[in-house]
């Protein structure tokens, strides 16, 4: 994955794969806060949801963007693999979602932006033949 | 919640983003192909719904790769109606929610087949869901991308997450499945 490639967008307005992997980045981030009950504002980067990418469109700035997204994969990982079974099914600090749900559901919300980003990658094939 | 129920509203979130993204585009649209010969929004529905009618009929006692499933004809441009493919997607769905919703907590250790290869029950319902919401987000972003500025959001709307996160109403997949439902 190139800068170039990571930083194309089909249209303006339109995400493109690096915003997407800092999104997927955050929901982490948001899933790991919302199931150890820790407070707001750690996230690294200033903003919230989709964060405009790239800031400089070059490899280094794309591969601290890769890391950040391991870092908070690996750290709601281990948020995961703590949780006892029995208390899978108890509150999250996410109103009216159990553990269980949180889990599933930024699990699944990790697999829609992955088909974006193979698309995004179609895409960008497509419009430079 | 038990791990059956949050799959389900899973699987129900993904199926009402997908229509509410079929939704707004138009019959052209559905059968345009991507850049380079890319799938096209209907070829994704098509290919989703043979998935998920295959893998779920009889869904505990046979191999969800069923002989009268074409995989591959489901990435060849069809003259399909919109009437026909989504008799085919609610079809499929309709196989999808009535066999997970036997299925008890209990269930998820046991075994089915996909090509003779054996999954068990948790594993296979994981890997479905997985794969439904991959090509769920490959529509929605096909159909937002021909809708432009007419889209209508299927989530947070730009810029509004503080907001949003102030006065929470869809937390729960269910809450978005029936919020997207309404619209």
């Amino acid at each position: 994955m190139t800068p170039a490639l990571a930083a194309w967008r089909p249209g303006a307005g339109r995400h493109n794969i690096w915003e997407l992997i800092v999104h997927a980045a955050y929901w982490k981030y948001v899933a790991w806060r919302r199931l150890t009950g820790a407070q707001r504002g750690s996230f690294p980067l200033a903003g919230s949801n989709f964060i405009e990418r790239p800031v400089a469109p070059t490899a280094r700035a794309l591969r601290d963007d890769l890391v950040l997204l391991d870092t908070m994969h690996a750290t709601l990982r281990a948020a995961a693999v703590g949780i006892r079974p029995s208390d899978l099914d108890r509150g999250s600090a996410q109103r009216g979602v159990t553990k269980r749900a949180l889990l599933t559901g930024v699990a699944a919300h990790d697999l829609y932006h992955a088909g974006q980003i193979q698309l995004l990658k179609r895409l960008a094939r497509g419009s430079s033949a | 919640m038990s791990v059956v129920g949050s799959l389900l509203d899973e699987y129900k979130r993904y199926k009402a983003l997908a229509e509410a993204a079929i939704g707004q585009v138009s019959d052209e649209e559905l059968a345009r192909l991507g850049p380079g010969g890319g799938n096209s929004i209907d070829i994704l529905v098509r290919h989703l719904a043979g998935n998920l009618k295959s893998r779920f009929t009889d869904f505990r006692t046979s191999d969800g790769e069923k002989p009268w499933r074409h995989r591959d004809n489901e990435f060849e441009t069809a003259s399909l109606t919109r009437a026909e493919l989504m008799t085919a997607w609610d079809a499929a769905w309709e196989t999808v929610i009535a066999e997970v919703s036997q299925l008890t907590d209990a269930d998820l250790n046991g075994t089915v087949t996909v090509r003779r290869q054996p999954l068990r029950i948790d594993e296979a319902l994981h890997r479905s869901l997985g794969h439904t919401a991959y090509h769920v987000g490959q529509i929605v972003y096909l159909a937002k991308e021909m809708r432009g500025d007419g889209w209508r959001t299927l989530s947070i709307p730009k810029g509004k997450s503080e907001e949003y996160n102030r006065q929470a109403t869809r937390e729960t997949a269910a809450a978005h499945a029936e919020m997207l439902k309404r619209r």
